[in-house]
């Protein structure tokens, strides 16, 4: 992974110094909380509903062992001994005191890490695809364009204060795990027919309260022009997105009002204009950075060897953790593991200090050091010997980490709602625990099959609900939480934004209408192989809404 | 403040510090307990408790301050009519460590 040149450190090191200095003046008075606010937020700090939350950034969702270990050390020392891993791929603490967060960014900077990019009307952590590297199905690693962008838009003079914040995603794969579809800037790599890589960028996607899908705006943008692009794209969003509301001040309104090729024509007459040289990376920049994420010196190995199977067939939870947590490596013998942070009945995303130093220690001794997060909530390591695999599972699930869930019903998107944000109508992580508590034997998951539920607690949609195969909204009716109830959304290359159902419910009634649509989906699917969405997409709402709102 | 009440007010706000939740009482100092706070029972002691919110701002005791509708559950104890307060006092509804 990437390690930090003599800039990146003196950078990271000044910033962290220049905070403290910040702190020190506001504990001091000489700064007032006005002033001070935004200071705090260009470095993660926001004020959540019982205490300050500061926000880490994970760029494009990879960690080192010792980064992770340097977290646990920082969720145990200044916190409550367990953090939250989000679906923009950072960590962000909800218990740290003012007067520490100086102390913090220093043990961060340690490691070379920061909070810059968490907050603010700039262009935040750039996210990727956890598989990043090791897919099987990827045209090429999305992460050295992921640092890339990481270096070139870092306190970039002309974007820092943008109508609004500003998040992008790419990926390597034409099979979408970064829900591309759903930010300002959706990037895809693709191969021109003579085998060059290049973007197909899309623009204008996003949730909260307007969900859109980004548009297409160029299929194919060569890797010396990326950077240039991306600055006509954000050129024409800082100059003509509005600034006179908050809530149309995103890119996708922008887009959404002028029409795509209205943009599109906006966008490439800005490029058309632009002195791309400068803005290009450095000549050998790319090589250099790419060097970085070349992986392991891999083992030549095969595939499903005997130990595996044998241990497959002994025993039945490993078996269904294979089949669930597992994915193909693009190296023959090699497995990407996925470690489920939803254990049943448990808090989506959250870790403990324990367990963060206990997955640090397992890809140290089993994946090259290496630690992945996904913008679902949960970690993966990404290089490990399919002969490794049942050791390393017995000591994850030892640990209350084997949960054998990812992409199962149980594995929900769940923002922390009301029991923790300022912003919250309703709480989300007790929904999300009562359907895990509903769904959560493995013959029931396993006769669902692959199902995407997404809970957020208020219109801002940082649970995803919009993308839900199931999307659940919690919002306040006069001082009660209710949960509207959405269908047929999707995060992935095929995105699309869910619908509401009907009314809406009351906390207590949400796992029963969650089983009533899954019992409607049992009855109308052809087969087994039939997923929930694709019954959703074939026979559409009506069947589910009758099911739904029968007795009403 | 001369509006109408909704019903009987306290004032919250967070350490500056800590951050920790705290509510104001009538000796005009913050306390961690919902149960030690100054109840506003109308528009000009609501008034006179902002004056003394304010000032804890002014002098970077507190932040983020403002009121809120508290009733009185059956034993008599101060709780929050609406569900945000409800958790805020509290603290987060689900076993956290």
């Amino acid at each position: 992974m990437y390690i930090y040149d003599d800039f990146d450190e003196t950078f990271v090191r000044e910033r962290a110094h220049q905070f403290r200095d910040q702190v020190k003046r506001r504990l001091e008075g000489s700064l007032t909380e006005e002033q001070f606010r935004p200071l705090r937020l260009m470095n993660g700090v926001y004020l959540q509903l019982h205490a300050y939350m500061l926000r880490i950034a994970v760029p494009y969702g990879t960690l080192s062992s010792k980064q992770l270990r340097q977290l646990a050390m920082i969720a145990r020392k200044y916190d409550k001994g367990y953090g939250h891993f989000t679906t923009r791929q950072n960590i962000q603490f909800n218990w740290p005191r003012l007067e520490d967060i100086p102390d913090i960014l220093d043990d961060l900077a340690d490691v070379g890490m920061h909070a810059i990019q968490t907050s603010g009307n700039c262009i935040r952590n750039v996210t990727s695809d956890q598989w990043s590297g090791v897919a099987r199905d990827e045209v090429a690693d999305s992460r050295p364009y992921a640092e890339l962008m990481r270096q070139w838009s870092s306190l970039h003079p002309e974007f820092s204060y943008l109508p609004r914040k500003f998040k992008i995603a790419i990926t390597g794969s034409t099979k979408d795990r970064a829900a591309i579809a759903f930010h300002d800037i959706g990037i895809r790599l693709v191969r021109d027919d003579h085998g060059a890589t290049g973007f197909a960028i899309y623009v204008g996607g996003g949730m909260g309260r307007t969900p859109m899908v980004g548009k297409l705006i160029r299929e194919f943008v060569s890797e010396t022009d990326v950077l240039p692009y991306l600055v006509a794209i954000l050129r024409a969003y800082n100059l003509e997105g509005r600034r006179d509301n908050k809530y149309k001040a995103r890119i996708k309104i922008l887009v959404h009002e002028k029409g795509i090729e209205a943009f599109k024509a906006r966008v490439e007459e800005i490029f058309a204009g632009l002195d791309k040289d400068v803005l290009r990376a450095k000549p050998g920049e790319l090589e250099r950075i790419a060097g970085f994420f070349k992986g392991p010196d891999y083992e030549e190995l095969t595939d499903e060897p005997k130990e595996l199977a044998m241990a497959q067939a002994k025993t039945p939870a490993f078996d269904a953790f294979c089949k669930r947590n597992v994915a193909e490596h693009r190296v023959p013998g090699y497995a990407i593991v996925n470690i489920s942070l939803k254990p049943i009945g448990g808090i989506p995303g959250d870790a403990t200090d324990r367990q963060m130093e206990l997955v640090a220690d397992l890809a140290d001794q089993y994946s090259h050091g290496e630690i992945r997060v996904s913008h679902e909530q949960n970690l993966v390591l990404a290089h490990v010997r399919q002969s490794d695999l049942f050791t390393l599972w017995q000591q994850l699930d030892e640990a209350g980490l084997g949960t054998a869930n990812i992409g199962a019903i149980t594995d929900m998107i769940t923002c922390p709602g009301l029991d923790y944000c300022t912003l919250a109508t309703a709480r989300s992580i007790p929904i999300a625990q009562s359907i895990s508590e509903k769904f959560g034997s493995d013959e029931r998951q396993a006769k669902i099959g692959d199902m995407k539920i997404k809970i957020s607690g208020c219109i801002n949609a940082c649970g995803h609900h919009h993308a839900g195969h199931i999307g659940i909204l919690g919002l306040d009716k006069k001082g009660v939480e209710y949960y509207q109830i959405t269908l047929g959304g999707s995060g992935d290359e095929n995105a699309a934004v869910g619908e509401i159902l009907g009314p809406g419910f009351a906390a207590e009634d949400v796992p029963g209408a969650i089983d009533t649509l899954v019992n409607r989906y049992i009855q109308l699917r052809h087969g087994a192989d039939e997923t929930f969405l694709e019954v959703v997409n074939r026979a559409g709402l009506e069947p589910f809404r009758e099911a739904l709102y029968a007795d009403h | 403040m001369a509006k109408k009440l909704k019903g009987d007010q306290v004032f919250t706000g967070q350490l500056l510090i800590e951050g920790d939740v705290v509510f104001l009482t009538a000796a005009g100092n913050w306390s961690r307990d919902l149960q030690e706070a100054a109840v506003a029972k109308g528009p000009d002691e609501l008034a006179r408790l902002e004056i003394t919110a304010n000032k804890a701002v002014a002098e970077n005791v507190v932040i983020d301050v403002y009121p809120f509708v508290v009733i009185r559950d059956d034993a008599g104890r101060l709780v929050p009519d609406h569900i945000r307060e409800v958790v805020r006092t509290k603290g987060p509804s689900i076993a956290y460590l």
